[in-house]
């Protein structure tokens, strides 16, 4: 019993980060149908530019607000520079330009913070662990799982409930129509895009004392985002936030039941979804 | 127009790189008496950038110290990036070897390149010092060459004799192994706990996460078994560092003891670990808290030039530089053919104090080592890995009857 | 248009190929010969992308299957090269694998089918990675022999021999792709890449269409492996890895997708630049990905379009 405990814990956590991710990739993908492969790098960037605040400042909020206001500034960059253009209409082409974001990013961030793994210092408030019974739990999972669910909400209640979001969903579904009426599309994607943008750079921070930092980081995380996305149905934040909390299960549970097997978890849990729902959970193609 | 445009620009572009690539691309002729040119083939992108670097470091340490010279000759270095791919790495010795002319290559780091590029070089007899990779088969009887030299220790050379000084030295005798899922997490699991068993004691468990773990915690609830009493482990990189702090997160430092192989405590890696690390006893070849004047005399050199404190791959990279020069010096600059360069190097390596002791390679080239138990400690607030034994020169042919038979 | 004009280009081309050895160092040589393998890989995804419109971040499982099955018979089996049957058994393995795949995963389309195709050559990584009896695991099989052509007096452990090895399978595997793609069945590709529902509605098996499609492009993409492995000497499981799928996937793009021998100059390009940039600096990712965002912001259609007006 402790140990279906501990397990869904665990999984649970680990679900919660990967919706963060999975969040802003969906936003960018459904959305806007937009393939960024920097998504990973988003992260990354994040992470370094939270950890270097929390160095100096000694603050996680603030390195959390740092995050998230960098990451969310180059994601408006890139899209009024580059992903907005003309020439990145074609989803190919947008593969090779994030592609090539992802390998300037990733070398850059090389450069400047070198190959050491970093970790961001965990909030003081935070520290420690908490003894449920027989399972440990150490704090920081736990803020993890309550920052997921308040971002969770934000995010539905902004989709849902306030008229940006209808602008959106109307936006990408038929833009001249949206423009007509007198909305500033434009303004609406760039806005969009960039949330997603912070969602990842917060998530680089959150993650920061869990994950830490270190080089490569960016395509694993990039891999495990996609892989949410895909299997909880690109577009839907209810797919993404179950696509997350099930690989967040699966992951956990088949590390201890099977741990030999554990390199294949993933990719089998993404072909068997796939093979049986063509769009994912909750896809809508 | 604006099509005119565009293939003029790549026109231009192109033409641009077809002159820079014949320019460089001629082989540089090497006159009568030009420079010695080693090549370091090593991972500087990819996930093991601090090994590269303290090989690298550790290498150009030692030309500085004889002056960039050797047997009369200049010393000129060539990089190459293996980008941790096997064939990447190839491809790049083989720049090294048919386009740089290099008379000795110095790397590779992952022991997938080691393996890739083997064959090439023991057929271009190039000398190559191997500072890292450490997979068994390199020096093995098999495959052993002429002109190919190893100074790491191999799996086995470090986890055998821990397993005999572990039973010996403490009294644990139910113990959990645990290391990253790939060929060099199970030979250096399968050494230590040949090691274990052999001398009476037993090897209860075994965990392997797949390499890349972000997340150890069911794995480490699998670690922590009814009857264990003491934990044996094999992590290296961005995988040590986050076993290592789960470790403590998750409470099992407390009940099971950590021991492990030293690239968990690397240097390098130990701040990003952390206090986690204390207490942690690894076996090593290296540490720079080794009370030699050889080794204090070479930290304080690294220190004055770097910065930082060596690391075991910086004493790597050192000791191969050190061949390399003593063989230089010893014929006096004549290190254009392979053969007797490579009868040099065993001659003179008797007479090579490294900082880690005295060097000696086997009749496959491969060193003999020095190993030591570290202990990783908090001394004037900084972490370090302290001597806490010797467990004296280890040759491979010792150490492998359990598996080379 | 003028009819004869690309043709002419083709070859010369195809001459400077053949001289190339005569007046290129050894290690260029040796690059030279690498570029045309991994041009066939290019051409045999642009085939399933470019003509069919199915995207893939698979395509390494095809390139990895030939060059592993190669390697255990060679290594493992015969102890020593047996070309007719290795490269039989290669490119039909590689064949097997695409005829699997293809059952499950042309259901799926877009972004999914790209997905899929991701997760089941991972699985495939995976599998070479644990196996390690049979694969070697992470340090893979070393040693594996070139064929002895002793019979027609060719050496393939030199340079040259070699390179002509791979230009000759290199010339026939282009030619067979590009009659694929000319032939009514390469037609009925391109209508499908243009409207799948258009093409059931004039009576085509689409599935079917794009099931050969999947295989063709399978066999050809286990060739290069095959010559891969000769190559190298050995085989690790990067060569099924997503980064290898990944870089192929680039190099089809920035050559031109759906233009056939786009790719294999994508391919050059792309091989040329990181060992040419890598040799002076270790930020060669930046100039790569610098260079990835200004191909698609100057030629969006990718480079071979710069120099062929007439093509879509």
């Amino acid at each position: 019993m402790a140990f279906v405990l501990t397990q869904t814990i665990n999984g649970v956590v680990f679900g919660m980060l990967l919706f963060l991710l999975a969040a802003g990739l969906t936003l960018m993908l459904g959305t806007m149908r937009i393939v960024n492969l920097a998504h990973g790098s988003f992260y990354l960037l994040g992470g370094y530019i939270g950890y270097t605040v929390a160095q100096y400042t000694h603050n996680f909020f603030l390195a959390c607000m740092a995050g998230l206001i960098s990451i969310g500034i180059l994601g408006i960059v890139s899209y009024k520079t580059v992903l907005e253009k003309k020439f990145a209409s074609e989803t190919l082409a947008q593969v090779l330009l994030t592609f090539g974001m992802l390998l300037i990013i990733s070398d850059v961030c090389r450069w400047v913070w070198g190959g050491n793994p970093l970790a961001i210092p965990k909030p003081e408030l935070l520290q420690g662990t908490v003894y449920l019974g027989s399972i440990v739990v150490p704090y920081y999972r736990l803020a993890v799982i309550v920052i997921g669910a308040l971002i969770l909400i934000f995010l539905w209640w902004f989709q849902e409930k306030t008229k940006y979001g209808a602008i959106v969903r109307a936006g990408v579904d038929d833009a001249e129509m949206a423009q007509g009426i007198g909305i500033n599309i434009s303004l609406v994607k760039t806005l969009v895009f960039s949330l997603g943008a912070l969602l990842a750079g917060l998530a680089g921070v959150i993650g920061g004392p869990f994950v830490g930092l270190s080089v490569g980081l960016d395509i694993e995380i990039l891999l495990l985002a996609i892989v949410v996305v895909v299997i909880g149905g690109t577009g839907s934040l209810r797919g993404a936030l179950v696509g997350a909390l099930l690989i967040g299960l699966i992951d956990s549970f088949g590390k201890s039941l099977l741990p030999e097997l554990s390199i294949f978890t993933l990719f089998a849990a993404m072909v068997v979804v796939l093979a049986i729902k063509p769009s994912g959970l909750f896809g809508t193609k | 127009m604006h099509y005119q445009k565009k293939l003029l620009s790549f026109l231009f572009l192109g033409s641009l790189i077809i002159a820079l690539l014949v320019i460089t691309g001629s082989p540089s002729v090497a006159a009568d008496k030009g420079p010695i040119k080693i090549g370091l083939l090593l991972p500087y992108t990819g996930t093991m950038p601090l090994q590269a670097k303290g090989v690298q470091d550790g290498a150009e340490l030692y030309f500085d110290e004889i002056g960039r010279k050797a047997g009369g000759r200049p010393i000129e270095i060539v990089k190459e990036d293996t980008e941790l791919s096997p064939t990447t790495g190839l491809t790049k010795v083989r720049r090294l070897v048919e386009q740089q002319k290099v008379q000795f290559v110095i790397g590779p780091v992952s022991s997938a390149v080691g393996l890739a590029i083997h064959d090439y070089v023991r057929a271009q007899k190039v000398i190559q010092i191997n500072p890292t990779a450490f997979t068994r088969e390199l020096t093995s009887p098999q495959k052993a060459s002429q002109n190919i030299f190893r100074v790491c220790d191999t799996t086995d050379e470090n986890a055998y004799p821990m397993g005999k000084w572990m039973y010996k030295n403490t009294n644990y005798r139910n113990i959990v192994v645990t290391g990253s899922d790939f060929a060099a997490g199970h030979h250096t699991l399968e050494a230590f706990t040949a090691a274990f068993q052999a001398s009476g004691g037993k090897v209860i468990k075994e965990v392997y996460p797949k390499l890349g773990t972000m997340d150890f915690a069911p794995f480490l609830a699998a670690i922590d078994v009814k009857g264990a009493d003491a934990v044996f482990g094999f992590y290296a990189g961005t995988d040590a560092v986050r076993f290592v702090q789960q470790y403590q997160e998750f409470g099992l430092k407390k009940r099971l003891p950590l021991y492990g192989h030293a690239a968990m405590v690397d240097d390098p890696y130990l701040p990003s670990i952390g206090d986690a690390a204390i207490g942690l006893i690894t076996s090593g070849h290296y540490t720079f808290m080794i009370d030699s004047p050889k080794n204090k005399a070479f930290v304080k050199a690294y220190n004055a030039k770097y910065g930082e404190n060596p690391s075991r791959y910086s004493e790597f990279g050192y000791v191969s530089a050190q061949v390399i020069g003593a063989a230089a010096e010893s014929l006096k600059g004549d290190v254009d053919d392979p053969q007797k360069v490579a009868a040099e190097i065993m001659k003179v390596s008797a007479k090579i104090e490294t900082p880690s002791g005295p060097l000696a390679f086997d009749q496959y080239h491969q060193r003999v080592i020095n190993m030591y138990v570290l202990k990783t400690e908090k001394r004037d607030g900084k972490l370090v890995n302290a001597v806490l034994d010797k467990m004296g020169k280890v040759a491979q042919a010792d150490v492998w009857g359990w598996w080379n038979k | 248009m003028k009819k004869g004009r690309p043709v002419i280009t083709l070859l010369i081309v195809l001459a400077l190929l053949c001289a190339a050895p005569l007046f290129l160092p050894s290690y260029y040589t040796g690059l030279l010969t690498l570029i045309l393998i991994y041009a066939i890989f290019a051409m045999s995804l642009d085939i399933l992308q470019g003509y069919t419109g199915l995207a893939s971040l698979g395509h390494a499982a095809f390139l990895g299957t030939g060059a592993y099955i190669v390697a255990i018979i060679n290594v493992k089996i015969f102890h020593g090269p047996h070309f007719a049957i290795e490269l039989f058994a290669g490119v039909l393995s590689a064949g097997i694998v695409a005829a699997l795949f293809g059952l499950i995963v042309l259901r799926n389309t877009g972004t999914y089918l790209l997905m899929i195709l991701l997760a089941s050559s991972m699985m495939l990584w995976g599998i070479a990675f644990k196996w390690r009896s049979l694969t070697g695991g992470d340090d893979g099989l070393p040693g594996i022999a070139r064929p002895d052509l002793s019979f027609v007096h060719w050496n393939l452990h030199t340079t040259t021999h070699f390179y002509y090895f791979v230009l000759l399978f290199f010339v026939i595997a282009a030619l067979l792709m590009y009659l694929v793609v000319r032939s009514s069945f390469g037609h009925t590709l391109l209508g499908i890449r243009e409207s799948e529902t258009r093409m059931t509605a004039l009576g085509y098996n689409v599935w079917l269409q794009k099931y050969i499609a999947f295989i063709v492009s399978g066999i050809f993409a286990g060739l290069a492996g095959v010559m891969l492995v000769y190559y190298n000497g050995f085989v690790s499981p990067s060569e099924l890895h997503l980064v290898t799928s990944a870089e192929v996937l680039i190099m089809v793009i920035l050559g031109g997708v759906g233009t056939l021998f786009g790719p294999a100059l994508g391919a050059g390009i792309i091989i040329l630049i990181k060992n040419f940039v890598s040799g002076y600096t270790e930020h060669w990712m930046i100039i790569l990905g610098a260079l990835y965002m200004a191909t698609v912001m100057l030629a969006p259609q990718g480079v071979y379009r710069l120099f062929r007006r007439s093509q879509k």
